[in-house]
């Protein structure tokens, strides 16, 4: 995970946004399992991880939040 | 760049500079073709190594390190498309030419690097440099090995827009997205002439700081593109979005400027095959450094 904060995860942040939602906005599944497992919430953030991936239409990445998700 | 365009031409057979040069007043110095098309100028693929590398270091004069990056992988693309296509359209990587028009060190010259997805024009005016057209284009726009892109030239210029739409507030969002389905190319397509297009959109001066910040990295991209002394100004951008929001699907944006326009498209079903141009509407071809020399103010 931490080679994933990158710049832009970093950027991600600074708006209000979490790794998470950076994971999902990359379609990171990897990611976004691990951020998951180490208790990231879905819902944190704004746009939140869930609210990014709906706004993309990214369904693999909204199930991954809902299937590893809390 | 006078230098790197008088190298070039040295570089080259009588015969083959002949096929390399045109008048400055020639019709076709003012040209924008990014499809596989005829165009002016001597192929790549006709020139001796010493040539080919001439050619290479006038296109670097115009392009900053990372742009000429994006540049050399578009035109590595050119070899990955054909043989996507099942090597049917004879497409290939040195399928690429450079033309220059007026000898270099005049008043006015001007040359262009082109081929398929890639077109570089640069006109110099009384040594001042116009900086426009620069268009690059990707066909994949993205090739993936284990989820992870071995290319993607064009990456930044799709994700940055994606955020600032992720980020802005609705209710500025919907200002945005002035269309549901994106057009299958940029607006302004393969002619001389840029203009400004409608509608515009949401204004910089409408966003949240974390939003503006935003745009103006995605403008940065793309005058990063070309050395810093030629960038033109960013007065007044508004950014507007057309298609949906998701990754592999048609979709397109542009910004304008005062005397700038910017538009990125990708309009295949499947979301890879990006183009990608940075015009100035009131400058390209150097029109308005060729205005202030006939008028006596350069």
């Amino acid at each position: 995970v931490a080679e994933e904060l990158d710049a832009d995860t970093i950027a991600f942040a600074h708006r209000g946004q979490t790794a998470l939602a950076a994971a999902v906005f990359r379609r990171s599944a990897p990611s976004v399992i691990t951020l998951l497992a180490a208790g990231a919430d879905p819902a944190d953030g704004s746009p939140s991880a869930l609210e990014t991936a709906r706004f993309f239409g990214l369904t693999e990445m909204a199930e991954l939040l809902v299937t590893h998700g809390r | 760049m006078d230098g790197e365009a008088r190298a070039f031409l040295s570089a080259l057979s009588d015969g083959q500079r002949a096929e390399a040069t045109r008048d400055f007043g020639d019709d076709r110095r003012r040209w924008l073709e990014y499809r596989p098309a005829p165009r002016p100028g001597l192929s790549l693929a006709a020139m001796a190594g010493d040539a080919r590398k001439a050619a290479h270091r006038l296109l670097a004069t115009a392009l900053t390190p990372p742009a000429y990056a994006q540049a050399m992988a578009v035109i590595a693309l050119e070899e990955v498309l054909d043989r996507r296509e099942g090597w049917r359209n004879g497409r290939h990587s040195e399928d690429y030419r450079v033309v220059v028009f007026g000898r270099p060190g005049d008043d006015r010259w001007a040359w262009r690097y082109e081929g398929h997805h890639l077109s570089v024009t640069m006109t110099v005016v009384d040594g001042v440099v116009s900086p426009a057209p620069v268009f690059l284009g990707a066909n994949p726009a993205r090739v993936d090995v284990a989820g992870r892109p071995v290319l993607r030239p064009l990456a930044v210029e799709e994700d940055l827009a994606r955020e600032l739409l992720l980020a802005m507030r609705p209710e500025v969002r919907d200002r945005a997205v002035v269309a549901g389905r994106a057009p299958y190319d940029i607006r302004s397509g393969p002619r001389p002439s840029g203009g400004r297009r409608g509608p515009a959109g949401v204004h910089r001066g409408e966003l949240r700081p974390a939003e503006r910040e935003l745009l103006d990295r995605l403008v940065g991209v793309y005058l990063g593109r070309i050395p810093e002394a030629v960038r033109p100004g960013t007065g007044n951008l508004r950014f507007a979005w057309e298609g949906p929001p998701g990754p592999g699907t048609r979709h397109y944006y542009r910004i304008q400027g005062d005397d700038l326009l910017i538009e990125y498209d990708n309009t295949t079903d499947d979301g890879n095959h990006a183009h990608t141009v940075l015009r100035r509407p009131d400058g390209e071809f150097g029109e308005d450094l060729l205005a202030a020399h006939h008028a006596g103010r350069l």
